[in-house]
């Protein structure tokens, strides 16, 4: 049978299992340094790092109440899933277990029983990434010696480098979410609906070999001010906001983001279009070649070595107004969750950014935003991969309408 | 009859979404009354968007803790976590709302604005972060954080006339995104496929977001009891000729999940040919669902499902055989690995609302059927009406 994947240009091969054991030695690093003797993980994006497991991707209203859970431990993993057909092929079946449901608290109970059975009695640190209200309320009785820690501890610096096995599912990832938004951008024109284009975007993801759609696709139509925008709590450009069936009219601007899941790692698209045949204006294409400048300066001082806080100072240089949304960032992480560290120009502050310092294997998502009120703005956000001596992108999408080629960065 | 069509909105034939969110608002509030609740701080999505309507943006999967909402039983206000008001329901005033922020001292510090909140001393919470068992008692030092979500669970699975057709509307969006996915399916489709043509369908009716990515795998023959169980991650597998294919979807509207499985024959152009084998799969499918059929209704508990399951003779499939559904998932409510006294403490009432499957395997492969049923007064209706194809004719 024919590769069902639609491979990026000089795709290298990935080993999933050494991807999988070289996560869980990080991890078992991180535990060590924490002092944590197991961690208890339900997040989606934290099992997939954690076990590599497939379950059902859904709505998070249906995810909690069949939740794929996985302890993991100096010696391995267990995982508790409704979907064991998920779970990776070199994982004894005597670690794959029937689901847990600790939404209830008989759920819990089994829950308790099977940390006894895993980690024995005695004392022991757990690190959680979150506890449902029955767990929080009913887990430390049930399991004595138990001391709750948060996970974040332990998964953040295990998950802050990539491998090169990483790097290439994200390649990957964002490769098959660029092929599909081709065909998305041709179909971008007046009496289009914004669902229309989500339409387009899922048949395609599937055909080019993704596992999942990991967010409602965001087609948002842009208002020139923010006052004609909706109301925002802090006054700056709301974003994003939900899409629907609003019939897209010609010339409109929009502001694209996506993400699917490529062997759980999510992708990041991010483009500023036009409905129809538009050509940009003197003041959009200025708009644009601002927002290439910040991108410019960002990867001018982009290698190991350099601070968060540098790479937030280079950005502001010279702009009127921060060049990212108020609420957002300069800069995300990616991996298997859509956001997570590192996170630069947050509300975090300045100290926050300068300890962020750039190391190989970090990915960053760059998403400037170039706002002048009144007349509108311009984003896009690409994805570079930290290396030895500089960076490399992992997203190639073309800039239309402003370039008709790609763009030598 | 309910037109479950989206149009003619100005003929007020239609339901009633400002009826349906104060209704909804009501019940959360005199639950909390009835438990000594002073607040509730609410981070599951569904019990946000069920407490305060806000439809916000949806992400695939499970995400940690936060405080999403806030309500308060002194004020009988709703504070929210939205840095705009788009999407968010009109009964909320902008100055309840509270902007999202990375960091947690700040949101702790929106949370001490909300006027109530630090005095309340029995906080109900539907889940907990490590954090954040630190956090909370900084915007309420009186609190105790107990546990919410039950109690909450139990008004959510009592639906409102209004609540149903937007079931209704759901199952029948499901219909039409798993009669296309039907129609896609072809010898050497691969699996992921048929789940692009479900997604791209749901979204002609306007909705763009899934309750479940769906169930699209080709069942493998069960000889001696080794492929008994169904597969249900859909993959790259294709699709070979006269292979049984499950498939289950659901979709979202105004929150509600609709959804519906069937089994169909993978046939070649204008081939409809089904086998003596295959028939009889559907047979043995529809001898468990008459079973399952003479026990809903009011006052039947889930372990009573499950035995009318276990009396056809049919093995349990490995997954709960009964959810109850309203704004996602409310409960396993039989069949699940907790077991049969787990499943009795769930009674069927007037409003409840189940999805309900069984899967049966057999030398020609497998059988699913999931229907979305609707607990009426006297009995039940089936709100799934998508014929079950060949099989069954």
């Amino acid at each position: 049978m024919s590769a069902a994947v639609v491979l990026p240009p000089h795709a290298i091969e990935i080993d999933t299992a050494r991807m999988r054991r070289d996560r869980h030695a990080k991890l078992v690093d991180a535990m060590d340094q924490t002092g944590f003797d197991a961690l208890v993980l339900g997040g989606t994006g934290n099992v997939n790092y954690a076990v590599g497991s497939t379950g059902m991707s859904s709505d998070v209203g249906r995810a909690f109440q069949e939740p794929t859970i996985a302890v993991v431990t100096r010696d391995g993993l267990h995982l508790f899933t409704p979907y064991p057909e998920g779970a990776p092929p070199e994982l004894p079946a005597d670690r794959i277990h029937d689901p847990l449901y600790p939404e209830f608290p008989e759920g819990v109970a089994a829950l308790a029983g099977a940390l006894r059975d895993v980690l024995g009695g005695g004392g022991i640190t757990v690190g959680f990434d979150e506890m449902s209200a029955a767990a929080h309320a009913l887990l430390p009785a049930a399991v004595p010696g138990l001391a709750v820690a948060d996970a974040s501890l332990a998964l953040t610096p295990a998950k802050l480098y990539k491998t090169g096995d990483e790097l290439e599912c994200m390649r990957r990832a964002q490769y098959i979410n660029e092929v599909a938004m081709y065909d998305v951008l041709e179909a971008l024109r007046p009496g289009a609906r914004q669902s229309d284009l989500s339409g387009i975007l899922f048949r395609r993801i599937f055909e080019l070999g993704a596992a999942a759609n990991s967010i409602d696709p965001i087609w948002q139509v842009m208002p020139s001010a923010i006052a004609d925008g909706p109301f925002t709590v802090h006054g700056d450009v709301a974003f994003p906001t939900n899409s629907t069936d609003r019939i897209l009219r010609e010339g409109e601007t929009l502001f694209v983001d996506s993400g699917i899941v490529y062997e759980g790692y999510c992708s990041d698209f991010g483009r500023t279009w036009f409905t129809g045949e538009r050509i940009p204006d003197a003041k959009e294409r200025d708009r644009y070649s601002r927002w290439k400048d910040v991108i410019h300066r960002v990867l001018a001082i982009t290698k190991p070595g350099t601070t968060g806080l540098e790479l937030n100072r280079a950005a502001r240089e010279g702009e009127d107004r921060k060049p990212w949304l108020d609420h957002f960032y300069l800069v995300h992480g990616l991996g298997t969750e859509s956001a997570e560290m590192p996170f630069i120009g947050t509300d975090l502050g300045e100290e926050f950014d300068e300890s962020i310092v750039l190391q190989p294997g970090m990915v960053m998502v760059l998403e400037p935003v170039i706002w002048d009120d009144g007349d509108g703005g311009y984003r896009s956000e690409d994805i570079v991969a930290v290396t030895d001596d500089g960076y490399r992108l992992l997203s190639s999408f073309p800039y239309v309408p402003f370039e008709t080629g790609a763009v030598q960065w | 009859m309910v037109n479950l069509g989206t149009m003619a909105l100005d003929e007020g034939g239609r339901i009633d979404f400002d009826r349906l969110r104060s209704d909804r608002r009501a019940r959360v509030f005199a639950m909390m009354a009835e438990q000594g609740l002073d607040a509730l701080i609410l981070s599951r999505e569904s019990n946000v968007r069920y407490a305060t309507g806000a439809h916000r943006l949806w992400v695939a999967g499970t995400r940690p803790f936060g405080p999403g909402c806030v309500l308060v039983g002194e004020t009988g206000a709703v504070h929210l976590m939205s840095t705009w008001d788009e999407g968010i329901p009109a009964e909320i005033p902008r100055e309840h709302l509270f902007g999202m922020s990375w960091n947690p001292l700040i949101l702790v510090e929106r949370l001490q604005a909300i006027d109530g909140l630090a005095s309340a001393r029995r906080v109900g919470v539907d889940a907990m972060g490590p954090l954040w068992t630190q956090l909370l008692p900084l915007a309420a030092p009186e609190a105790a954080f107990v546990d919410g979500e039950g109690a909450l669970r139990a008004v959510r699975m009592r639906k409102s006339a209004d609540e149903v057709v937007c079931i209704r509307t759901a199952v029948a969006i499901a219909e039409a995104s798993l009669s296309t996915a039907i129609d896609t399916i072809r010898p050497g489709v691969r699996e992921r496929e048929l789940a692009g043509a479900f997604a791209q369908r749901m979204t002609e009716f306007g909705l763009t977001a899934p309750a479940m990515q769906g169930v699209f795998c080709a069942t493998d023959p069960d000889v001696g009891g080794r492929s008994s169980r169904l597969r249900r991650i859909p993959g790259d597998r294709a699709v070979d000729e006269g292979t049984l294919v499950a498939i289950a979807g659901g979709v979202l509207y105004a929150g509600y999940e609709g959804s519906v499985g069937r089994t169909q024959p993978c046939t070649g152009r204008g081939s409809r040919t089904v086998t003596h084998q295959q028939r009889e799969l559907f047979e043995r499918w529809s001898a468990v669902w008459t079973r399952i059929a003479d026990v809903l209704h009011p006052g039947a508990t889930g372990a009573d499902l499950r035995a009318a399951y276990e009396a056809s003779g049919e093995p349990l499939p490995g997954f709960p055989i009964a959810l109850s559904v309203g704004v996602g998932v409310e409960a396993p409510i039989a069949g699940s690995k907790l077991g049969p006294e787990f499943d009795r403490q769930w009674t069927l009432g007037p409003g409840t609302v189940l999805e309900v499957q069984a899967y049966v395997a057999g030398v020609a492969g497998g059988y699913l059927g999931l229907e979305t049923v609707l607990i009426t007064d006297d009995g039940h209706e089936v709100l799934s009406t998508l014929t079950h194809g060949p099989l069954a004719s």
